[in-house]
Formats: C-alpha cells, sequence, structure tokens
C-alpha cells in the first residue's frame, strides 16, 4: 500500500497516538462523571468555563509529563527517586499507592453502580471486570493492550449522544462556556475545585509518563505526542460539557439534585428519554472500567519505576514480576474492598479524594523542578516562559487545593 | 590492601573539620574523573557546602585523613578550591545514585542504592562499586534493621559504564562474547529490545545465516526495522542467507515504501552513549 505524504503523516499519527488519549479520556471516571453531573445538576450551564481551565491545566501537564517520560526515559516516580532521594521519592510513591488503591475501589464502585442500573449484580459485574483486566493485561501485548482500551474509550461517545439526546440550550451552555461566573457559595467554591481536582489526578501524571516511557516514543516524536495530549485532553473536556450540559439541561431545569453518576443516569429517564439514561449509565461502565484497567497499570508502572525493574507490557510475567504482581494486587483489593459488605466505602471515596488533592501539589512542583533541571532534561530543559506557565498552572491547583481543604474544615 | 569499606550515603552529610577541629562545612558529595585511565577510580573531589558561603569543591589532595566518616582537612585548603567541574568530572551523589541500572539488552534491573568506597592505606577513597539490592534502600530510609549485611548486592565499578553525559542510567557490561553465544531466538529477543542503531550493530558482527534467521525469528516489524536501518549492502546480504520463500518474501517487504503503523518504537535512548568511558577500565 503506497502512501502519500499526507496519508504518512497521519500513519505517524496514529502510531503515536495512545498515552495522551488513555491519560486524558480516564480523568473522565466515575469521580469524574459525578463531579460533572452535580456541577450540571446544582449549577445548570454557569459553571461550564471550569472545564475549559481543567482543559488548559490537562494540557500543560500531560505534555511535560509526556516530554520527560521520552527525554528521560523514565517514569515520575524514579525520576522524584533520582533527583530527591530515596526518602522524598519513597514518601511519595507510598502515598501514591494508597491513593490509587483507594482510587481504584471508586473505579470498581462505578462498575457495580453502573451494571445494577441494569438489574445486574455487583456480585457478578465487579469480579467479572476485575478477571477482564487482569487478563487483558497479563495476556496482550503492549499494542493490543492500547487498542482495547482505546476501543473502550470509544464508549465515551455515549456521553456525547446523552447530551444531544437532552435537548440543551447550545446559547446558554456556550456563554457558560466562555464567560466565567462564580456564585460566591461553599458549595459552589466546592464544586468548581472538584472539577479541577478531577480532571488532574497525581495517578494520571504518572501514568503518562510511565505509558509514553514504555510505548518506547522518541525525541523526534514528541511534535505528534503533543497532538495526541492536545486530543486526549480536549476529549476529556469535551465529555465532561456534555454531561454538564446533559444534566443542565434536565436535572438542574427542574430542580433535581443528585449525588452520584448512577443518581443522574436515573433521574434523567423521565426527562430526557430511555435511550438518554441508558446511554449515560454505558458510558459509566465504560469510564469505570478503562480507570479500572489505568489505575492499576499507573500503580505498578510507579512500583516498578521506584525500584528500578522492568515495568513494560511487551513484557512476560517472569521478566518483571513485581509489575504484574502489583497489577494484580491493586485490582484484586480493589474488587474485594467493593464488594466487602460494611465497608465505609464513602470513607474511603472523600479520603482518597483528599489525599490525591494534597499530593498533586508536590507533585507539580516536583515535575517543574525535574523540568528545569538541565543535566536531566538537556536542550529539552523548560526555560523561564514554560516555567511561567506551568508555575501559574500550579498556582491556580495550589489555591483551589487550599479552598477545597478549607471548605472541607470549615463547611 | 583496602583498609575498610564505606558507604556513600553515609559519608554525605558528614561534616568536614579543620586540623585544629573547627568545622568547615558539611560534605553533599563526591566526584570522581571519567578519563580513560585503567587504573583504580578514586574520588577525586568533595563538595563541601558551608553556611553563608557558597559550595565549594575541594581537591582530596585536602583531606588528611577521614576519622570516623568525617573527612580532615589540611590547613589552608579553602585558598585552593574550585567551583566548576571538569568535562570529565561526575557527582557520585547526584549522578549515580538513585540512577536506574540496566543490563547490556536495556532490561532496567535496578537503581543505584549506594555507592561503595573503599578506603587506602595512602587517605585515597576509591570507587569499588554500586550497590543494587532493595536492603540499600530499606536501609536509607531508617530501615536497617530490617536488612542483614549492608553490601550484599554490589555491582563492581569496573562492570559498569554510565549511557550519558550526566548518568541517566548505569549499564552493565558484557563481553561481545556473550551476545555471540546466543542462538536464533536469543538473538532476536535481543534485537527485538534494543534500540535500532544497536540491533544493526549486533546483526552487522554476525554470520550472515545466524543474523537471517534472527530476523525471521522476530517479528515483522522488528525484522523490517533493523534490516532498513542496515547499509543497503548488509541488509541484501542477510535476505541472501535466508531460505528462497524467506528471500522473496523480504525483498519484497523491502521494496514497498515503509509502513509507519504498528512500528515499533525505540526503547529509551534520546542521550548519546559514553560507552568508552567506563568499559573495562582495568583491562
Amino acid at each position: 500500500m503506497r502512501l502519500g505524504r499526507g496519508g504518512a503523516r497521519w500513519a505517524a499519527l496514529l502510531a503515536v497516538l495512545g498515552p495522551g488519549l488513555l491519560a486524558g479520556l480516564s480523568d473522565d471516571d466515575p469521580a469524574g462523571i459525578t463531579t460533572y453531573s452535580v456541577l450540571g445538576a446544582d449549577h445548570g450551564y454557569q459553571l461550564l468555563w471550569v472545564l475549559l481551565l481543567s482543559t488548559i491545566a490537562l494540557v500543560v501537564f500531560h505534555g511535560l509529563a509526556a516530554r520527560m517520560g521520552v527525554v528521560t526515559g523514565q517514569g515520575l516516580i524514579g525520576l522524584v527517586r533520582q533527583r530527591y532521594g530515596v526518602r522524598v521519592g519513597g514518601a511519595v510513591l507510598a502515598a501514591l499507592v494508597v491513593a490509587n488503591i483507594g482510587t481504584t475501589c471508586a473505579e470498581f464502585a462505578g462498575i457495580a453502580a453502573g451494571f445494577e442500573l441494569f438489574g445486574i449484580s455487583r456480585y457478578l459485574s465487579v469480579p467479572f471486570a476485575a478477571a477482564a483486566v487482569s487478563l487483558l493485561v497479563l495476556r496482550g501485548s503492549f499494542h493490543r493492550v492500547e487498542r482495547l482500551l482505546l476501543l473502550v474509550s470509544t464508549v465515551f461517545l455515549a456521553y456525547i449522544v446523552s447530551g444531544f439526546l437532552a435537548r440543551p440550550d447550545w446559547g446558554a451552555a456556550l456563554h457558560g462556556t466562555v464567560v466565567p461566573t462564580m456564585p460566591m457559595t461553599g458549595e459552589a467554591v466546592a464544586i468548581v475545585t472538584a472539577t479541577l481536582g478531577t480532571t488532574l489526578a497525581p495517578w494520571g501524571l504518572s501514568f503518562m509518563q510511565s505509558y509514553a516511557v514504555d510505548k518506547k516514543l522518541r525525541t523526534e516524536d514528541l511534535p505528534l505526542e503533543r497532538v495526541d495530549v492536545i486530543t486526549g485532553a480536549v476529549l476529556t473536556g469535551v465529555i465532561g460539557f456534555f454531561v454538564v450540559v446533559a444534566c443542565a439541561a434536565t436535572l438542574h431545569r427542574d430542580g433535581l439534585r443528585v449525588t452520584d453518576a448512577a443518581d443522574a443516569a436515573v433521574a434523567l429517564q423521565p426527562l430526557a428519554g430511555e435511550a438518554a439514561a441508558v446511554l449515560f449509565g454505558i458510558g459509566l461502565i465504560g469510564a469505570s472500567f478503562l480507570a479500572a484497567s489505568i489505575l492499576p497499570l499507573s500503580t505498578a508502572y510507579s512500583v516498578c519505576e521506584y525500584a528500578g525493574v522492568e515495568a513494560a507490557l511487551d513484557d512476560p510475567y517472569a521478566e518483571a514480576r513485581t509489575f504484574y504482581t502489583t497489577y494484580g494486587v491493586v485490582t484484586l483489593v480493589g474488587a474485594v474492598v467493593v464488594l466487602t459488605p460494611d465497608v465505609p466505602l464513602v470513607t474511603i471515596l472523600v479520603g482518597t479524594q483528599v489525599l490525591n488533592a494534597v499530593l498533586l501539589v508536590p507533585l507539580l512542583i516536583a515535575m517543574v523542578g525535574l523540568a528545569r533541571d538541565r543535566d536531566l532534561m538537556g536542550s529539552f530543559a523548560t526555560g523561564r516562559a514554560g516555567t511561567l506557565v506551568y508555575g501559574l498552572t500550579t498556582g491556580a491547583v495550589v489555591v483551589c487545593v487550599a479552598t477545597l481543604g478549607l471548605t472541607v474544615l470549615f463547611g | 590492601m583496602l583498609a575498610g569499606v564505606l558507604l556513600l550515603s553515609r559519608v554525605i552529610g558528614a561534616q568536614v573539620v579543620s586540623g585544629d577541629g573547627a568545622a568547615v562545612g558539611r560534605l553533599t558529595d563526591l566526584t570522581v574523573r571519567l578519563d580513560g585511565d585503567s587504573g583504580p577510580r578514586l574520588v577525586a573531589r568533595l563538595l563541601v557546602v558551608r553556611s553563608g558561603a557558597p559550595a565549594v569543591l575541594l581537591s582530596w589532595d585536602a583531606v588528611h585523613n577521614v576519622h570516623c566518616g568525617r573527612p580532615v582537612l589540611v590547613a589552608g585548603v579553602l585558598g585552593s578550591r574550585g567551583d566548576q567541574l571538569h568535562d570529565d568530572e561526575i557527582l557520585l551523589g547526584r549522578d549515580v545514585l538513585d540512577t536506574q541500572v540496566v543490563d547490556v539488552a536495556g532490561q532496567r534491573l535496578a537503581r543505584v542504592a549506594d555507592v561503595v568506597l573503599a578506603r587506602r592505606p595512602d587517605t585515597r577513597l576509591e570507587v569499588v562499586g554500586v550497590e543494587v539490592g532493595f536492603g540499600g534502600v530499606l536501609r536509607r530510609l531508617g530501615l536497617g534493621r530490617l536488612v542483614g549485611r549492608p553490601t550484599e548486592d554490589v555491582v563492581a565499578w569496573s562492570d559498569l559504564h554510565l549511557t550519558s553525559e550526566r548518568g541517566h542510567a548505569v549499564q552493565l557490561s558484557a563481553p561481545r562474547a556473550a551476545v555471540h553465544r546466543l542462538d536464533a531466538r536469543g538473538l532476536a529477543a535481543l534485537v527485538s529490545r534494543v534500540d535500532t542503531e544497536s540491533a544493526t550493530e549486533i546483526l552487522a558482527v554476525e554470520e550472515p545465516g545466524l543474523a537471517a534467521q534472527a530476523v525471521t525469528s522476530a517479528s515483522p516489524e522488528v525484522g523490517e526495522r533493523v534490516l532498513r536501518a542496515m547499509p543497503a549492502a548488509l541488509a541484501a546480504r542477510i535476505v541472501a542467507a535466508m531460505s528462497r520463500e524467506h528471500a522473496g518474501r523480504w525483498r519484497a517487504r523491502l521494496a514497498r515504501r515503509p509502513r509507519l503503523w504498528g512500528r515499533r518504537f525505540l526503547r529509551s535512548r534520546v542521550w548519546p552513549h559514553r560507552r568508552h568511558l567506563f568499559r573495562n577500565p582495568r583491562g
């Protein structure tokens, strides 16, 4: 098959696509969909501009993570250990592992809730999903795993269709996206910070960097990888936009409130029709499945990076025992916690969100420090202009996390 | 010959004192020169941080002795200090400690948990190797009681070479003979793992029949990537050594325009290698 210049460029882009798309879209996990649903149901179209901000933050830091992975050939936790020492690296890894296990519980809880919408017990759906994600990673080569995960990602289209079926007021949606207004209430501040926090997550950053290493991208691929990162971040924002729009056009209009994504799917049924509610539920299952695959993967990459042992999806179990064992343990713990009666799941999920938010700040600061290190990054080190952009983005996240902390502490 | 063993992580942070016992500053790193000498690798300079003054690099010649891990300096050495690293000089703490160790095929093995130093009778410190076991990590985390002897997993310095200017990875060197002992399947696995340049170097020195078997045993994408990266005459020689059926298929494949999708990427090679510097320095 002969390819013209344009065809070759497309083919090269297709070869590079993956890290940005998967890292971005997996941020639209059940916690993300819940946050967007509450944002739309409680505030209508007014706070859509927050998604624009979170998309920019995603582009900035996922792009940086990909660049650091490609240039150094190492994942984030490995670099933190190398640059800041074994104690700082160990503390970050410990916090990340605990937070990732908690988030994996949230993903399996999403799978359970999604299937229960269709009358399927969690005692069937959760073990099935845990076995499926484990087999996918254990048996598949890198390219097969990537293609399957990208295929799962197409389920997010369900949210876009669901948004259209809700017949939103497009003018109000556009206005809410580009004109920032802010109701000065504690609830509004909390949901704005939660939206930023749910999009840019520590596990997403570490996954992004390690996955770029595992994909064996080269510095020559960085321009195309930037396209991948921007595409992933924009799609993440677009999906969030349609979730908010669907809930704003129906639940907010009728003054209904929701507490989670499954709740939103049920509430949509009489307002937007059976199809919209079904699509919303399918989207929730797909999003949970994708994130339930990525979370253990991100944890396994991080543990191996810290220890310095091989972590590649192409390697067989015998050559990457730590990698696959970590993946299995995180998946198993996540599934077992969700299936265990009387486990305080809500406490675990809230604690995990707080830990993720707290961990995000030092991780972003460490990333900026690493990106500026000429010994590490060579000619790809960040200059003054880049540092300013990363610094401003980090500053915005710090303000949000601090505000969220104050809101949690003082209501 | 060697008077005792020291670990870099225990030396770093030690107080540096002058001959009269006055504190000079804190030892924050040690340097070695990568000058290609085949003799023992000796610590060249100390990086000393002083309160309220810039950090200084002091020649090891200024060290009178090392007492309880604390370097004791001879008098008046601060006047002969330097503040720039030489082009071939690295900091053991910054450039070696905690860096990735990979084997000759690029497989990640461990991180450098510590740098093992040996005290010589002439007060010089010799870098003898790196500790790679997890025990070293636990010890540095303050959990030393959980591990036994500190230097169980030590790789000799002579078996290592740094893969970039500032030691982004420490690679175990292996004699070329080890690659020659591989059969076609082993060779195929090796060329699948390493970057394209190394893969072509490996196959170029093999007998064409074995190289041909390795290419046909590897995945078609890997074989194509390596053959395309070779000089045309060498690739043609390897293809000619295949069976007629394989040769015909490979000639047709190589005659086509490269297919970009499904290609394999380089493993991780973005910095220039400097193999010559640490390859068997003692001969």
